[in-house]
């Protein structure tokens, strides 16, 4: 081959970035894992492509994007439910495709969702900074929000014979609102008292225009009450923080490391990807769970994660093959 | 041994807590209890971050089990010593106060109703220490601010503080790293680096260290740094 692949930015949308899974283990000074907002989508994504699921891709945002393949190349679109163009036709997303030096990939505004993930098979080469590719678009650092004529290289493939595969459709995320969120009561849970948590877990709130990949801001309907702010102290993804406003925010994947507001409750693992999918206006509830109730969610997103299988008659393909079946713990440095 | 209270934190983390309050003996526990997880987890552990009075553990809920993580911890709060850090660094950082350097801080010492040298004196005359870095990259959380000198964070945050800036708020000192928004008070700047990704260590500082804020007396001494290793 002459050089490296590309694959151009034609209109980047309201927000896209490069991310991987995050760049965890610098919590103790201060640097946020950032990565996907939605794990499940973007390892999904890696997955139909034949990547590793730590491989960089590209993270768009509410209404579309549109990119170009200079070079032929193998990509899959997973996420919000939102239309795909490639060379004017339309295509399935949750599904490996072929495309041709010059094609158009455009993501369209999604019927449900908030977030695409389009994958490239070999990934999108990128300096890492700090051990991951992730754009840490509010830190300000591991690059920037994608542009207009922007240009990304593709890193070779690691097998130019990637059969054709797809998700099928009961394995993946249910957009569709309203949206339930599974949560295990949080750390300051007692200090906040159970009738603010039971009316937690009562309310529908809206989705917040305010929101961003630090977090989701519900609002609509504010809980009365609350506690005072807490001791700063460390926070991950998933934590329901209760400001003296009353209107939660759930953290996504920029989340900052620490925080000072009372964690009311915890979004299980699970239910993290459909967090970072609500647009402004979704109806969101919370809904009790409990630890054994976390932990077999989670075991059926990994399975529903492994079922990628191949399309038609494809020979041999081996879900579990060790390509695809790595551990689903694997970081963004592989 | 370290008496700790541990908390799960949704289905991936615990929150370890060793006291309820800001001073320097808990965050000197929480030091040595974040260095004690750190030898006793090996790689169940996908980051820790030490906090004024608590350290959070985050695993793999799919490779760890919830048990298995909080008998770690458990195991690493015995192992732990109550005292740690005799060894300090100290770092000097040169500060140029007022006007455009630090917004707030004619109005703080007039709201504290002191001279502004004598304000500026006041705070620069303590060693800090820092207790953790958090907020944004880099940002160092310090210890040490005289009481006599607290004053409220401003109602209404700024949308961009500068890089460099020297804030407080109530008892609580900081440095902003990079430009950001923020609604502490604005004393002064410093042009010294405090987190460059590129660099192996990226951040300046790091829990326990001591800081020294020290005037400036030209534009050109804001960008220096004086690190004192603390074993010499």
């Amino acid at each position: 081959m002459n050089g490296p692949r590309r694959l151009l930015v034609r209109d980047a949308g309201l927000l896209s970035s490069v991310q991987d899974l995050g760049r965890l283990g610098l919590g103790a000074l201060g640097v946020s894992p950032s990565g996907a907002a939605d794990w499940f989508s973007a390892r999904a994504a890696n997955r139909l492509v034949g990547n590793a699921d730590g491989c960089a891709l590209i993270e768009t945002t509410m209404n579309g994007a549109t990119f170009e393949a200079a070079d032929p190349m193998t990509i899959a679109v997973t996420g919000a439910d939102a239309p795909l163009w490639i060379g004017g036709k339309r295509k399935h997303s949750w599904r490996s495709l072929s495309v041709e030096a010059g094609d158009r990939i455009a993501i369209g505004p999604p019927a449900s969702g908030l977030r695409s993930y389009l994958a490239v098979a070999g990934g999108i080469d990128i300096s890492e900074v700090l051990g991951s590719a992730a754009t840490d678009v509010g830190g300000g650092f591991g690059g920037r929000r994608l542009a207009a004529g922007d240009s990304l290289f593709v890193r070779a493939a690691s097998s130019e014979a990637f059969s054709e595969s797809e998700y099928e459709p009961g394995a993946i995320l249910a957009l569709r609102p309203p949206v339930r969120l599974r949560a295990l009561t949080g750390p300051d849970a007692s200090r906040i008292g159970s009738t603010v948590i039971d009316e937690l877990f009562a309310t529908a709130f809206r989705g917040s225009a305010r929101s961003s990949r630090q977090g989701l801001r519900l609002e609509g309907s504010a809980v009365t009450g609350g506690a005072s702010d807490s001791i700063s102290a460390g926070v991950c993804a998933g934590c329901v923080q209760l400001p003296g406003d009353g209107s939660p925010i759930v953290l996504l994947a920029e989340h900052q490391t620490t925080g000072g507001y009372p964690i009311a409750l915890c979004v299980i693992t699970a239910d993290i990807p459909l967090a970072a999918q609500v647009r402004p206006g979704d109806e969101v509830r919370f809904e009790r769970a409990d630890r054994t109730g976390a932990r077999d969610a989670l075991n059926a997103a990994a399975s529903r994660l492994r079922a990628v299988r191949a399309v038609a008659s494809a020979v041999t393909y081996d879900p579990d093959a060790a390509r695809l079946g790595r551990g689903f713990a694997e970081g963004a440095s592989s | 041994m370290l008496e700790v209270d541990i908390k799960p934190v949704g289905d991936a983390a615990l929150h370890v807590v060793v006291g309820d309050r800001i001073d320097r003996e808990v965050v000197s526990r929480v030091w040595s209890l974040a260095r004690a997880i750190e030898r006793a987890g090996g790689g169940a552990f996908s980051d820790i971050v030490p906090a004024y009075a608590s350290v959070l553990v985050r695993y793999d809920p799919l490779r760890v089990d919830q048990a298995i993580a909080m008998a770690l911890v458990r195991g690493a709060a015995e192992n732990a010593s109550e005292s740690s850090n005799a060894n300090a660094r100290k770092v000097t950082i040169v500060v140029r106060f007022g006007g455009e350097w630090g917004v707030d801080f004619e109005t703080a010492a007039h709201e504290l109703g002191m001279r502004e040298a004598r304000f500026r004196d006041a705070f620069c005359k303590p060693d800090y220490r820092v207790a953790f870095l958090g907020f944004l990259a880099g940002f160092p959380y310090l210890l040490g601010l005289p009481p006599a000198l607290a004053l409220p964070r401003l109602a209404t945050p700024r949308p961009r503080v500068p890089a460099g800036s020297v804030g407080v708020a109530a008892l609580q000192c900081g440095i902003y790293p990079r430009q950001s928004p923020g609604g502490w008070r604005l004393l002064g700047r410093t042009l010294a680096p405090l987190f460059d990704a590129s660099l192996p260590a990226p951040a300046l500082l790091a829990p326990g260290d001591v800081v020294r804020f020290e005037p400036a007396s030209s534009i050109e001494e804001t960008a220096r740094v004086e690190i004192t290793d603390g074993a010499a």
